[in-house]
């Protein structure tokens, strides 16, 4: 009797303690398995995000020689239709009433642009405000020559906290943000143009960016072209790219005369 | 007892005088000449020979005298006869001779009188006056005279009787330099010397005799040099002429000019030179006759000045005042003169013909001397920013100016003219003086914009904008120039190439040459209906070219030496600094005109730029 009961006590032991086993081995297994799909699933991820970044800078690619307007879907460059990926990149004008010039150096110049580009059609007439000395400890001074449908012109200098043109007059120093920049001096008056096609401003003694305003608040014209691309995945990744272009820009060093 | 004691001596004394009376016999003292005899006696020292005679002298015998015994003499004083006996000697009674004694050779010795004289002359008068001298007007010299003086005594004056001192000092402790201090015959003294004005001069004199018996000095004289009257002013006038090359225009000053006479003698000569207008000069010569300086009345003057932009400012030879064709001279004068019609000629911009002869009225004539060599040529910009690469590059604008053509101006003496931007230098540009304000600064243009001690950074140059469109934008490699056409052309060339504009015609082109070779421009250079900008490194342009449009951007660039004008219509960007070999027989025009065409640049605005560029991921 005792023998018996203490087989079956025996088995008992062993079952609960194959169970035991078993829960375990399928623990693990299980979340082996678990982790290794989410791994797939974000490599996945990742490979589609790379894949739509680089089919919307394809995209740019593929538009930044054409003229505002055009637009290409990114299905159609190369390989990316047979990797399901859609969107597409356009060419847009950008015309806003202010306008903001990437930081330029001592003794760059920007070309911008009165009139619609490359026809010079629609010259600007109106007032415009000019601003500049966007960076801190700088002394920008800059030249102004503004271009008329007739090809006239007129010039303009101004100085800030140097007087670094002698004879230049001084600029205002009023603080200024456009967008997300403040400018700390801007043309004392606004400059009146008539018919103007292009201007040039050159900076002289630092570093800065300009900032252009009409100063009724209308739109400037499109200094350039602004490309727009957008990639989505079947599996819903989507990367949008900008990129702005701007309209040529003569170098300074081309364009006064020097010897 | 009293009575007894006084009887006896009175008895006695009694008897005593009785005794003498009643006893002795009389006797009576006969004075000189008196009857003596008996009781009659003479007095002491006479004898008696019937009268009282005196015999107490006994003249001697020899030694002059007649010698002898007793002499009775009658009363009175005796003197013995005497017998002059000569000297032996003779004795001297020459003038002067002093009294002497001479032995007589009998008795002993014969007292000469001599003839002394020590009485000197009478005192001269002096009196001084005085003269300017000769060879230095502004100073004196001094004469000293006095009247001839006659000897008192029996000398005579002496064969040098006058002794006159002059001396700078009242107490004659010295004399004056070169002054004959000593006895002389003569009657007056000058000095050797002149004396500046305002010096006092003191004299005196005296005389002496044959036996040097000398005069007491004579009163001092004196004198003042006076100071003499001021030189009347030389006065030299004209107008101001502008020689350009050999031709001469009225010149008119727009800022000082600063005269620089030389004056021979320099020493005591004031010049005093203005401009009583902007056409014309002055100057005045002070010869300064007041200090003793001895300053010649006659005065060498070369004019000279200093205006900038001009060699030699000067007169000239030639007709009148002189002519423009003339060569430099200087010119003599004497005080007083007033010369009023003598050009001064501004040489433009030119190095001095060496030598400079001189011409004296009246001198030697002299051969002139080359002409002076051609003028550096300038140059003007318009409607354009310049970035002056050399360092104090001089670019002298004459007074009279003439337009390169219609396109120019010249209503100004700016460099920079219409539409002109900010000159961007290091060192100062220099206008020269007819392009400066008042004040002496410069005027560069209308607005006059300029920097100073400013460093300039270069964006973008020749080598990176080659790199920079290769990269981005579409370039066409070409073997042949006949393969231009409209866009980028990149050729790269084994040889020098030469340009024909022809091949530009009615295209936009920008021509970027690779390599080392020139680029060169021989001819005119002007598309037609065409825009170029050409990229090199070695742009040459012969020196017959006359006109180029087109942009031209070189590391370097040469226009040729030539008097050829040349004319460039679009830019020029020389990466170093030209250096302007033109020089233009008109002198009064530009040799390099430069017109800032802002046309071209936006014809070439696909080719000759560059692109900013602002990317961003929005998602």
């Amino acid at each position: 009797m005792k023998n018996n009961i203490s087989k079956k006590n025996r088995k008992g032991q062993v079952l609960l303690i194959t169970v035991m086993l078993l829960a375990t081995v399928i623990t693990v297994v299980m979340t082996i398995a678990f982790n290794s799909t989410t791994e797939t699933q974000v490599t996945k991820l990742e490979e589609d995000s790379q894949r739509a970044l680089a089919a919307a800078e394809a995209g740019i690619d593929s538009v930044i020689k054409q003229s505002v307007g055009a637009s290409v879907p990114i299905g159609s460059l190369g390989n990316f239709s047979t990797q399901g990926i859609s969107g597409n990149a356009q060419v847009v004008a950008v015309s806003k009433p202010t306008f903001i010039t990437p930081l330029l150096q001592k003794d760059e110049q920007y070309t911008f642009y009165l009139s619609d580009y490359p026809t010079f059609a629609n010259p600007f007439t109106g007032d415009l405000n000019l601003y500049f000395n966007s960076e801190a400890a700088q002394c920008p001074s800059i030249e102004v020559l503004i271009v008329t449908s007739t090809y006239s012109q007129e010039r303009y200098a101004f100085n800030t906290c140097a007087s670094t043109i002698i004879n230049a007059p001084l600029a205002s120093n009023v603080p200024t943000q456009i967008d997300t920049v403040t400018f700390q001096w801007k043309t004392p008056t606004p400059i009146t143009i008539t018919n103007g096609i292009v201007a040039f401003v050159k900076v002289y003694g630092g570093k800065t960016k300009l900032g252009f305003k009409d100063e009724l608040g209308g739109s400037l014209p499109s200094q350039g072209k602004m490309i727009e691309s957008e990639a989505r995945t079947t599996s819903g990744v989507v990367k949008q790219v900008q990129l702005f272009q701007s309209f040529p820009q003569i170098p300074s060093n081309f364009f006064t005369t020097s010897f | 007892m009293f009575e007894r004691k006084l009887f006896i001596p009175l008895s006695v004394f009694l008897v005593g005088i009785y005794s003498f009376f009643i006893t002795t016999p009389q006797v009576y003292a006969v004075a000189c000449g008196g009857a003596c005899g008996g009781s009659r006696i003479c007095n002491p020292g006479y004898s008696c020979d019937g009268t009282c005679y005196h015999d107490y002298v006994d003249c001697p015998t020899n030694c002059g005298y007649a010698g002898g015994n007793k002499n009775k003499y009658p009363c009175g004083t005796h003197v013995c006869p005497a017998i002059p006996i000569p000297p032996r000697g003779t004795c001297d009674m020459s003038c002067g001779a002093p009294p002497t004694t001479l032995d007589d050779g009998a008795c002993g010795t014969y007292e000469c009188p001599g003839n002394p004289d020590s009485a000197p002359p009478a005192i001269p008068t002096g009196a001084v006056t005085y003269s300017p001298d000769p060879t230095c007007k502004d100073t004196y010299m001094a004469t000293y005279s006095w009247n001839a003086v006659a000897d008192s005594g029996c000398a005579g004056l002496n064969s040098t009787p006058y002794w006159a001192q002059g001396s700078s000092v009242s107490d004659f402790s010295s004399v004056l330099s070169g002054w004959t201090n000593t006895w002389v015959n003569s009657l007056n003294q000058t000095t050797t010397t002149a004396y500046s004005p305002g010096i006092n001069l003191y004299f005196h004199v005296r005389s002496r005799d044959a036996l040097n018996n000398q005069s007491a000095w004579s009163a001092t004289d004196s004198v003042v040099i006076p100071t003499p009257s001021p030189y009347p002013t030389i006065h030299v006038s004209g107008p101001l002429s502008e020689d350009i090359n050999g031709s001469c225009n009225p010149l008119s000053l727009v800022s000082s000019f600063t005269f620089n006479p030389v004056t021979v003698p320099a020493l005591g000569v004031t010049p005093i030179c203005t401009n009583p207008s902007s056409s014309s000069y002055e100057c005045d010569f002070i010869i300064d006759n007041q200090k003793g300086l001895c300053v010649s009345p006659n005065i060498e003057v070369t004019m000279g000045g200093t205006y900038s932009g001009y060699g030699t400012i000067g007169w000239r030879s030639g007709a009148g005042g002189g002519e423009c064709s003339g060569y430099p001279v200087s010119r003599s004068y004497a005080v007083g003169e007033s010369d009023t019609n003598i050009p001064l000629y501004f040489t433009y911009n030119s190095i001095l013909p060496t030598p400079i002869p001189t011409v004296t009225p009246g001198g030697p004539t002299v051969t002139p001397t080359p002409t002076t060599p051609p003028a550096a040529g300038w140059f003007k910009l318009k409607d354009t920013s310049f970035n002056s690469r050399l360092s104090a590059r001089q670019n002298y604008i004459p007074s009279n100016i003439q337009p390169y053509d219609s396109s120019d101006s010249t209503s100004t003496h700016n460099i920079f003219i219409g539409t002109a931007g900010l000159l961007m230098q290091n060192s100062q540009l220099e206008p020269g003086a007819n392009a400066l304000d008042a004040n002496g600064k410069p005027i560069y243009s209308q607005y006059n914009w300029y920097t100073d001690g400013y460093s300039y950074i270069n964006d973008v140059d020749y080598a990176k904008y080659i790199d920079y469109i290769k990269g981005r934008k579409t370039i066409t490699s070409i073997s042949m120039l006949s393969e231009v056409s409209t866009g980028i052309y990149s050729i790269t060339p084994d040889l020098d190439i030469v340009l024909d504009s022809t091949i530009f015609d009615s295209k936009k082109t920008v021509l970027v040459v690779e390599g080392d070779k020139n680029v060169v421009i021989s001819s005119n250079f002007i598309p037609a209906n065409g825009t170029v900008a050409l990229v090199a490194k070695h742009i040459v342009i012969e020196p017959n070219v006359t006109e180029i449009k087109a942009i031209l951007i070189g590391k370097t660039i040469t226009t040729g030496d030539s008097v050829n004008a040349l004319k460039i219509d679009g830019n020029v960007i020389d990466e170093e600094s030209l250096t302007l070999g033109r020089s233009r027989s008109d002198g009064s025009r530009p040799s390099l005109f430069v017109v800032f065409n802002v046309q071209m640049y936006l014809d070439l605005l696909p080719y000759l730029s560059t692109s900013t560029y602002d990317w961003k991921q929005i998602q």
